[in-house]
């Protein structure tokens, strides 16, 4: 019980917590005051819990609070993935909300709440701990949704979003419990111990894979638990559609790899590692690689009919976590490498994207595919870094978007499950009509209106901040790649 | 398996006894098509019981969104109370660490306490 390793493990969450506290109190002492400046403080306070990240990572791998948090370097990339998305999100909001100050102290302590949850639920190696953490992640981001009172849409998007999210909880409840049945403990380093000696036959395996999958899906927005994606997407506040689009999702994959290698798959020689894992028992890649394929396309054809961006960016967000699960389905190295490598570049390119969206959104109140053209007559530097975002989000070299991709695909390929592949590659075609009518809209096509856009400098720095990145990573990913390398240790395998 | 036949014949018994009662009460009594044909005393006979007075209006009323806001703040205090009894039981046992990380956790929920003081969620 020795409380200064405590500390010392937890520090980047208690460093968090101790800036929503702050928050909230400094909310309270300017309940009277119109605009209450808050993202400035949260920034300071994230930017800290980076610097703790970092300086915790000589510590290697570390196990507290009886093996139900691991902090070890996988969780460590996560954490500084969440950390930064947070600093672009609250930037954003900041300089969204420059006209109506709507966003007070809750809004910011919300959003530090969830990315709270979702430091635990990548350290976490109990079920309880995973419960809870993914609750705590959820229940701010209903609030967040319908965060603006005033909308009807919203109001609908933050119910829609509950019910859902409700559900799926419980469903993964039920299947985890059934986990806990077979295993005998609640910590999973224990069930695989137990699991190895006990040999659980494959049906309750699959069953409460299924079931722990239906929660996990619907976090990332895999088919058939996307429902809930567009419509929320479409009615939160956009820079929260940013957050969600990137923080939670990059959450529920790490969470959902680290279950799937710890409890579904069987050490096949003695000093283990995520390339000696066997599947056990289920057969469940397969149902993944379905799963997989069924995302993808539902996500690239569905796209193809949107006008409202938001909604466009949603649909392709559904798509690009199928893509993603091809990275899941595949048990081996390669396949763990490519999905924390295109979470990282993915989370770039969205927020470059959902910034380019606020901008035009704040700028001129556009909103749709239509009222978008010839949006680069009026704020050109915006417009190049959108569309930079949005190719890349094809999958075009030379940006990162293609690098990620190849990953994905050669982490498929080398299993050699082609048919995946190809599904993927010709959903990749589909999705350049959609993210191209966009670029041609805002680009090429002569709008109405052509009067400049004020665009407030924030919005240039979310930019630079995620564009540059996406450029350079397209060309030189190997300090990206080394450090996943570093990283991709998982505790207990 | 035989350990389970006690489960299996508790909801066959419910299947074959309530789904052939249910079935019953939907389509034995008269239907809304009959409305033409019911009489007074068929109306009172669906009519709600107001203790033999003739029942007035709606029960359907608009209450003050107070009463939700109390109930949702006396769930959360009330679950800390859960926490706190056990820990006053096995206080001493407990020491000096017990006690401080007990002041931790009343000192974070008194944070939310006072959060919702000030915003006037307490205003009756």
């Amino acid at each position: 019980m020795d409380i200064k390793f405590y500390i010392a493990c937890i520090l980047p969450e208690l460093l968090l917590s101790a800036t929503a506290a702050v928050i909230l109190i400094y909310e309270l002492t300017e309940l009277k005051s119109e605009r209450v400046e808050i993202a400035p403080l949260a920034i300071v306070g994230l930017i800290c819990v980076l610097f703790t990240i970092i300086y915790q990572a000589p510590m290697g791998e570390a196990r507290a609070f009886w093996d139900s948090i691991v902090i070890d370097d996988y969780s460590r990339y996560f954490k500084i993935l969440f950390t930064v998305i947070g600093i672009l999100v609250i930037l954003t909001s900041h300089a969204f909300d420059k006209k109506e100050n709507r966003f007070r102290g809750e809004y910011y302590l919300m959003i530090l709440s969830s990315m709270l949850g979702m430091f635990t639920l990548v350290s976490s190696t109990d079920i309880i701990m995973i419960y809870l953490s993914i609750e705590l992640i959820s229940l701010p981001s209903y609030v967040l949704a319908g965060y603006d009172k005033q909308s009807r849409e919203g109001s609908e998007g933050a119910l829609k979003y509950l019910l859902y999210g409700a559900l799926s909880s419980g469903l993964m409840l039920f299947g985890l419990s059934y986990i806990y049945g077979i295993g005998g403990s609640t910590n999973l380093l224990e069930i695989r111990a137990n699991f190895d000696v006990l040999a659980p036959s494959g049906i309750i395996l699959l069953v409460s894979f299924i079931l722990v999958f239906a929660g996990f899906g619907y976090k990332i927005a895999a088919a058939p638990f996307h429902m809930w994606s567009p419509d929320v997407y479409q009615a939160a506040p956009t820079p929260i559609t940013m957050f969600f689009s990137a923080a939670p999702k990059a959450a529920g994959f790490a969470a959902l790899t680290r279950i799937c290698y710890l409890v579904f798959t069987a050490p096949t020689s003695p000093e283990g590692g995520i390339a000696a894992a066997a599947i056990r028992g289920a057969d469940w890649p397969t149902l993944i690689m379905v799963v997989s394929a069924l995302t993808m396309t539902i996500g690239n054809l569905s796209a193809l009919w949107q006008n409202n961006v938001k909604r466009l960016l949603a649909f392709s967000s559904i798509a690009h976590a199928g893509y993603m699960l091809m990275g899941l389905s595949v048990v081996s190295e390669l396949g763990v490498k490519s999905i924390m490598f295109y979470l990282g570049v993915y989370a770039l390119m969205n927020i470059g994207a959902f910034a380019g969206v606020a901008a035009l959104e704040t700028g001129a109140g556009i909103k749709t595919v239509d009222e978008y053209k010839g949006a680069i007559g009026r704020a050109p530097w915006l417009v190049i870094g959108f569309t930079i975002c949005l190719f890349s989000l094809v999958g075009l070299p030379p940006l990162a978007g293609f690098i990620g991709k190849f990953y994905l695909f050669a982490a498929v390929v080398k299993k050699g499950v082609y048919w995946l592949a190809l599904v993927g590659v010709i959903n990749s075609v589909i999705g350049l009509y959609y993210y191209v009518r966009v670029v041609r809209a805002m680009v090429l096509d002569k709008g109405e209106n052509i009067t400049k856009m004020e665009v407030p400098v924030a919005y240039y720095v979310v930019m630079a901040c995620t564009v540059a990145p996406v450029m350079v990573l397209g060309i030189y990913w190997s300090p990206l790649i080394d450090w996943i390398d570093a990283s991709l240790k998982l505790a207990g395998m | 398996m035989v350990e389970y036949l006690g489960i299996i014949f508790a909801v066959g018994f419910a299947a074959v006894v309530l789904a052939p009662l249910l079935l019953l009460y939907r389509y034995l009594p008269p239907g809304p098509l009959a409305d033409k044909d019911k009489t007074d005393y068929d109306r009172d006979k669906e009519s709600t019981y107001e203790c033999g007075v003739e029942p007035t209006g709606d029960a359907r009323n608009r209450f003050s969104v107070k009463f939700f806001l109390v109930a949702m703040i006396f769930v959360v205090f009330d679950i800390e109370g859960v926490f706190i009894l056990p820990w006053a039981i096995m206080f001493k046992k407990l020491g000096i660490f017990g006690f401080v990380e007990m002041m931790i956790f009343v000192g974070v929920l008194t944070v939310g306490l006072a959060y919702v003081w000030k915003k006037g969620a307490l205003e009756w």
